[in-house]
């Protein structure tokens, strides 16, 4: 059996009776079989011994469960993990921040507790899978959207606590920005609610985010404070129509005024959907189109136009754009979507167009308008995440194909935060690319373009592969780290990562002696004196363990 | 059955296979035998699986609707073994959905690599229906596996 650092065999074993009393025997998973299950499928140290391994595995159904599972982990010191259903591929997985730890598995907690359509909220436990949500809103026939990641197998908890979004209307991408009201056993085993949850008999609680005083929820995600037994989400009432319209501008120089203008659009709420910013010039697609491209392949090229990229700088050559001008290929195109009764989404996207006019030579294409909901049979035709819709079609990027014949076994994301910016788009590229060259870093093409999940900045993201070869993935490794001080030299910091990396990118956040990982620090010896919850999460050490790992 | 008590039948299935102990098809309680129609390998496959008396669903790569209507359900009542003959990708969803209900790839005979041609035929054997001795299909894109 594996035994926790710092644990003695006795301890632990006892540890685990009283586990198995709260929970039941066959939910307490010690055999080297079932604790195979939480290793990270894209670990990028994959049989390596620097692998998080998890010593133990125990799988609650209720909150009461989780207080007693917490309480015998405070009496025996026992490391624990939180996890909501293991899917935060990418991030880390299911493993455990620090080897050893006992993973507590909530997706038995699967309790869809309420949907109510005319307020359109959900109160939620963390074993639901937006797979679970969407069903069940079919199923009881309720009016409401709900907002996915892609792909759509995860916790809607666990993708919100740790930060991650989705693809409808900007109020609903942010998926912590769009919860309301938290339940929360501490690392003592008490139980808090917050926001109006606070109050007996609440009846706001998903209602009204903040309740009174300070506002704690935030210090829930992306931390070890403590271990989040229900959460309530705003959901988006099911809209009437959809349009989704592209927006083609013919030269590089455009991308600074095109970005521009989306912000005065967007942050005036006249577009809301996904932005989506793709290069058909360059050759780079937006990101709803990449699944349809690896499933039928990308769109064909001349050997001219593939020639011609071959000379760019930064994704930019003067040939290449007389080549696109010539051949009516625009260098810049991005999608934009609408959502709302049809006299309303028609009115936006006219008032777009009349922005965007006033870029020279700028074009404006309908791709879609539909009503709402679309015909089950013509789904495969969109991005499904963009209408709410959970699905694994991603799952086709990164498969073997003609055109991918070597797929790699995983990857790791890189995703600092830049400016909203043209000017930051191109800084990023040259920054990042000038690196990851020195680094041997397979990231680039000529040039990446940002996704929009949040408003207000951009997500750089990249995706850095993990092979069979340790040597390669340790090598990678190395440069992940170094391409995160090279972000945090030009300001920009991850805005999530994995365990093995969350050190190195909490470093970035050094501001004043570091005082931020200084104040979690304090938080932590006071809330988690015991140091039992998610030791190391986001680089959040208990006192026991801070000096050897800081 | 309740699911913890398969889950814990497979596993010690799995011991037996990893033992080489000869099994018969029937030692699990195979669910359906998945193939992906885009190949024919994977398409010769059902149907010897089919003669075999298995129960059998087609996807093109993607398993989502595989996944939703079928094996969600399935698996949150009673569990059941799969086995398959798909890409290496499909196999990756379904063996990451599976680990949600505690089963587990039990047999894989990535068909790119030498010396595939035991597990492949240890997959047979479950399904059964195949004729021993049958060559792996030497596609570089496909996977035989059972996950229980």
């Amino acid at each position: 059996m594996r035994v926790p650092p710092g644990v003695s065999q006795s301890d632990f074993a006892s540890a685990i009776a009283e586990f198995q009393k709260a929970v039941g025997p066959p939910w307490v998973f010690t055999s080297d079989e079932d604790l195979d299950l939480y290793r990270d499928a894209y670990s990028p140290f994959l049989n390596e011994p620097e692998e998080r391994i998890a010593s133990a595995a125990v799988a609650p159904s209720a909150t009461e469960e989780v207080q007693q599972i917490v309480r015998i982990a405070n009496r025996y010191r026992i490391p624990l993990y939180a996890i909501s259903t293991g899917k935060n591929l990418g991030y880390g997985g299911s493993a455990p921040a620090y080897s050893g730890c006992v993973v507590v598995d909530l997706k038995r907690m699967n309790r869809i507790i309420e949907v109510n359509e005319n307020n359109a909220f959900a109160l939620v436990e963390p074993g639901v899978s937006y797979f679970d949500l969407y069903h069940y809103i079919r199923e009881h026939k309720l009016k409401v959207w709900i907002d996915c990641p892609d792909p759509g197998w995860g916790s809607v908890v666990g993708n919100a606590i740790d930060r991650g979004g989705g693809y409808t209307t900007a109020n609903y991408r942010n998926h912590f920005d769009s919860h309301c009201g938290m339940e929360i056993v501490l690392p003592s085993g008490e139980l808090l609610r917050t926001g109006m949850g606070a109050i007996p008999q609440a009846q706001t609680w998903q209602q009204y985010k903040s309740g009174c005083g300070p506002w704690i929820d935030g210090i829930f995600s992306q931390s070890n404070f403590g271990i989040v037994t229900k959460m309530g989400f705003w959901l988006m009432p099911q809209p009437e129509a959809y349009l989704r319209g592209t927006v083609s501008l013919p030269r590089y120089r455009d991308l600074g005024p095109l970005v521009e203008t989306l912000n005065y659009l967007e942050n005036g709420r006249i577009t809301s959907g996904f932005p989506d910013i793709a290069s058909p010039l360059i050759g780079y697609p937006p990101i709803g189109q990449v699944q349809l491209w690896n499933e039928s392949g990308p769109p064909s090229m001349t050997d001219e136009h593939r020639k011609l990229l071959a000379g760019v700088t930064l994704g930019y050559s003067a040939d290449l754009e007389a080549y696109g001008l010539k051949s009516g290929i625009p260098y810049w195109e991005l999608w934009l979507s609408y959502h709302g009764p049809a006299e309303v989404i028609d009115a936006q996207w006219r008032a777009t167009q009349r922005h965007f006019a006033k870029i020279e030579g700028a074009k404006f294409h309908i791709v879609d308008r539909v009503s709402v909901p679309i015909d089950p049979a013509k789904v495969e035709e969109y991005h499904e995440p963009e209408f709410g819709i959970p699905s694994l079609r991603v799952f086709s990027i990164g498969a073997r194909t003609p055109w991918n014949p070597t797929p790699s076994k995983g990857h790791m994301w890189f995703s600092p935060i830049i400016p909203r910016t043209g000017e930051a788009i191109i800084e990023a590229n040259r920054v990042f690319s000038a690196a990851a060259r020195d680094l041997g870093m397979p990231l680039f093409r000529s040039f990446t373009l940002p996704a929009c999940f949040w408003e207000r900045s951009f997500i750089f993201i990249l995706a850095t592969p993990v092979t069979e070869d340790p040597a390669t993935n340790k090598r990678y490794r190395e440069g992940f780290r170094k391409l995160i001080e090279v972000g945090g030299e030009h300001g920009w910091g991850e805005y999530r990562t994995a365990p093995v990396f969350q050190q190195a990118v909490m470093d970035v956040y050094s501001f004043n002696n570091h005082a931020l990982q200084r104040f979690h620090e304090t938080l932590k010896d006071a809330i988690d004196p015991n140091g039992v919850l998610s030791p190391g999460r986001y680089a959040i050490w208990p006192k026991h363990l801070r000096e050897k790992h800081s | 059955m309740d699911r913890r008590k398969f889950c814990i039948l497979s596993a010690a299935v799995a011991a037996g296979l990893a033992a080489e102990t000869a099994l018969p098809s029937a030692a699990i309680p195979l669910y359906k035998v998945i193939f992906d129609s885009r190949f024919a390998a994977s398409r010769a496959f059902a149907m010897a699986a089919v003669s075999a008396g298995r129960a059998t669903a087609g996807i093109r790569g993607d398993v989502t609707a595989l996944w939703v209507d079928d094996l969600r359900l399935r698996w949150a009542r009673d569990g059941g073994a799969i086995a398959g003959m798909t890409t290496l990708r499909s196999l990756f969803c379904l063996e990451q959905l599976a680990k949600d209900h505690w089963m587990r790839v039990i047999v894989r005979a990535e068909h790119w690599r030498t010396g595939a041609a035991a597990s492949a035929g240890r997959v047979r054997s479950i399904v059964g229906g195949i004729q021993p001795g049958l060559p792996v299909p030497a596609d570089p894109r496909l996977v035989s596996w059972v996950l229980a």
